[in-house]
Formats: structure tokens, sequence, C-alpha cells
């Protein structure tokens, strides 16, 4: 990934637009050959305006309405931070109260915990599974975006956020349909897991097969087994490519990627 | 990066990824949504990042990438009307339109929508194939061969028609 100027021209004598965007992040400078260029071309004097255009309507608009998402979703800040912000949806007038039937609720269930051990599984599962893919490519580590293209000896790794404890498998479905399992990387069974967000152990080498590919992560508070995710796939599978798949007829939590394997880079 | 940090490199930025969006997306109320989730993505992928300008080619490619999911995902019932801008005669707004309508349309059934992004830059950006293979980490040939597809699969999409 760049982090130089762009000053290349396109077919059409023009900078592109990423030329044109890093000039102006620097200040458009005159003494730039790209200024003299803009003041010419009328075709680069709109795209200007037109970046100017957004520019206004971001900080009128989209900046006071979003920053402190932006913010709160960006950095690493303790729970109790979290819950007191301005636009925290709980805001403070509801946290005292919400605090206080915590306390209560916790200071009942540790009462009741040595009585209730063995009663009926811990199976609420709250929030969502998700899925982070990492792809190491000769030598150098990124995240894997929703239908980028891989290469062969490429490694793969996988992060789920996993909602709460319970079981967890990674499985792949190549173009011809063929089931490949990434996770647990032996038996036939979904592997016991708890809750968090931790990288799977170990990490997939790509073969020289080439194509679409789609991963699943699929989550359930019950055993399941590679042969029902199997039959599962194949049952929607006639229905169109990888791409097209995007859930498995499966009473269980999902999340899934999909990415292209390509012979040569 | 601490808070205030966040918000000055957001207020600086932001204008790119929202126009980046906007452009896409040709949605206000959705380009907005689509800003903020992009913006988290760029600053959890570039914390390495000093030169604000190192930015641009993540912004680029996860904006892209973003959009081209939303448009697949079906999130538009129908299409959106085009954004109202500043008025020019040539601009590249009104030059790249019947472009960006075909890349859209072809978004939502190729096969390889790596191809679309490449289209997209290359087309409506005027990117370089260079710049492309920089942005989106990918060798000039194979940048160059996609392309190519793209150019196929538009054609035959247009024949169809």
């Amino acid at each position: 990934m760049p982090n130089d100027e762009c000053r290349m021209t396109n077919a059409s004598g023009c900078p592109s637009s990423l030329a044109l965007d890093a000039w102006v992040l620097d200040g458009r400078k005159e003494t730039d050959p790209l200024h003299a260029h803009v003041k010419s071309c009328p075709r680069c004097t709109a795209q200007i305006a037109e970046l100017d255009h957004a520019s206004d309507v971001f900080r009128r608009d989209v900046f006071p309405a979003t920053v402190g998402k932006v913010v709160r979703l960006s950095r690493k800040v303790p729970w109790y931070e979290r819950i007191f912000a301005e636009d925290h949806p709980f805001k403070l007038v509801y946290t005292v109260p919400m605090l206080t039937i915590t306390l209560i609720l916790l200071v009942i269930g540790l009462v009741q915990l040595p009585f209730s051990r063995n009663d009926a599984p811990q199976t609420a599962i709250k929030g969502t599974l998700g899925l982070t893919v990492f792809v190491e490519h000769q030598g150098s580590v990124r995240e894997l975006f929703d239908g980028e293209t891989v290469f062969p000896g490429d490694r793969l790794r996988f992060r789920p956020a996993v909602p709460a404890d319970g079981f967890l498998m990674v499985v792949s479905v190549q173009e011809n349909g063929s089931v490949n399992l990434y996770y647990p990387p032996d038996g036939d069974s979904a592997m016991k897991v708890a809750a968090g967000s931790e990288a799977l152990p170990g990490s997939i080498v790509l073969d020289e097969s080439t194509g679409g590919e789609r991963v699943f992560v699929l989550y359930s508070s019950r055993m399941f087994s590679l042969g029902e995710v199997k039959s599962a796939i194949q049952s929607v599978m006639s229905f169109g490519s990888v791409e097209g798949l995007k859930a498995l007829p499966l009473e269980m939590k999902q999340a899934t990627t999909v990415f292209r394997k390509e012979a040569v880079k | 990066m601490d808070a205030s940090e966040i918000e000055g490199l957001y207020r600086r930025l932001g204008p790119f990824v929202y126009r980046r969006c906007l452009r896409l997306l040709r949605d206000p109320e959705k380009a907005r949504d689509a800003t903020q989730e992009v913006f988290v993505r760029v600053l959890k992928n570039c914390g390495h990042i000093r030169d604000e300008k190192g930015y641009l080619p993540y912004i680029y490619r996860i904006a892209t990438n973003h959009c081209l999911n939303v448009i697949r995902d079906g999130r538009f019932e129908t299409p959106a009307p085009p954004v109202e801008g500043p008025k020019t005669s040539t601009g590249p707004v009104q030059e790249s339109s019947a472009d960006l309508e075909r890349i859209l349309r072809a978004a939502e059934t190729s096969l390889d929508r790596q191809c679309v992004e490449i289209a997209y830059m290359s087309i409506v950006d005027g990117m370089t194939q260079d710049e492309i293979a920089d942005v989106l980490d990918l060798s000039r040939k194979t940048v160059g061969r996609k392309l190519g597809k793209f150019r196929e699969l538009v054609g035959r999409f247009s024949n169809a028609e």
C-alpha cells in the first residue's frame, strides 16, 4: 500500500481522483504542478468543486451527526466511560436504575448459584457472531475484506467474535461444491469455545486451486456435526455460486465472507 | 489514539470518505451511514500511518469495497435520485454517470467483484493501473487482466440488453 504522492496521469492526461485528493489534502500548494493543471482544466476543476461541495455537506451535516459514534467505535474505552457518553443510547438517566437492577440480579444470582449448578443448560445467547479474516501475503499481514482476491501460498487466519460459550465450526465451500473443514483442524464435530474474540489457533495455507470460496463460521449452544453442515450446504449449492450463498439453512448463528483465489499475482 | 486525535482526523479526512461514498451510493443518507463505518474500518487498519496522505489509498480501497457490498446486498430497494451538487457543464460526475451506471449494474451480476472495484477506480476515478495496483495491493498485470475481464462482462451485459 503506498503512502507516497500519486502524480501519475491517466489516458486523458488528467491526474486521477486519488492524486487530486492528495493535492487538496496537502493544502492545494501552488508550487505543485497539479495547481496549474487544475486551473486550466475544466474537468479537474469540476472534480475539485464536487469535493468542495461534499466537504461542505460533511462539515455541516455529517460530521456533527456522526463524530460521537466514530470516536466511540474507534477508541478502546472502558465500559463505564462508554455508558456515560453523551450520545450513548442508555445515557445517564437510565444508568443508575440499570446499575441498581444489575446489582440486585447479581446478588440473587450469587445466592442461587450453588443450588442451580446442574439445572438447564446456560443457552441464553446474546449479541451477534462476527468474523474477521486476516491474510498473510508475501510476509505482510492485513485484514481480508469481502470479495477480495488471494493467491496460492497465502495464509488465512480467522478471528471469530463468539457471543457466548458454545460450539464453533469454520467451514469453506468451493465453487465446485466441495466443503473443507477449517476449524476444528480435525474431527467431525464443532469445538467447544468460550465467549470472546480470539484468533483461532493455526492458519490455512491456500493451495493451487482457483475460483470463489466462501467461508462460514457457525456457532450454536449445542454440539453439531460436520455431516449436518455438509447436508445443509448440499441442499442449497444448486441455487447459485458461492458469492450468492449468503446463509446456510441451519438453525444457528452464522457469519460469512467470500474471496477469490487466483493463480498468479 | 485519543478522542481528540480521532476527531481531528475525522474532520480532515471525513470529506474524502463522504465524497467517495456519495459517488458510489448516490444517496446522502446512505453515504452518511457508510462514511462512519468506513472511517472506523480505516482507522482500525491504519493505526501505523503518520502522514495523512497515507490514509487516502486505504480510504479508496475500504470505501469502494464497503459501498459495493452495500449495493450488492440489495440494501437499495429503488434507485436513488442523482445527488445535487455544483452545476458544471463538463464535470466528471455527469461525464462518468453512464460508466458508473454500467459498473453498478454489473456489480450485481458479476462473479468477481474485484473486477468491478478495479473498473470503478479506472473509469470513474481515472486512476492508472499502477495506482490501482498499489491501492489494492495487486500486481499491475492482475489489474490489467481484471480490467479486460470487466470489459468483457460489460460487453456481454450490453449485448444481452
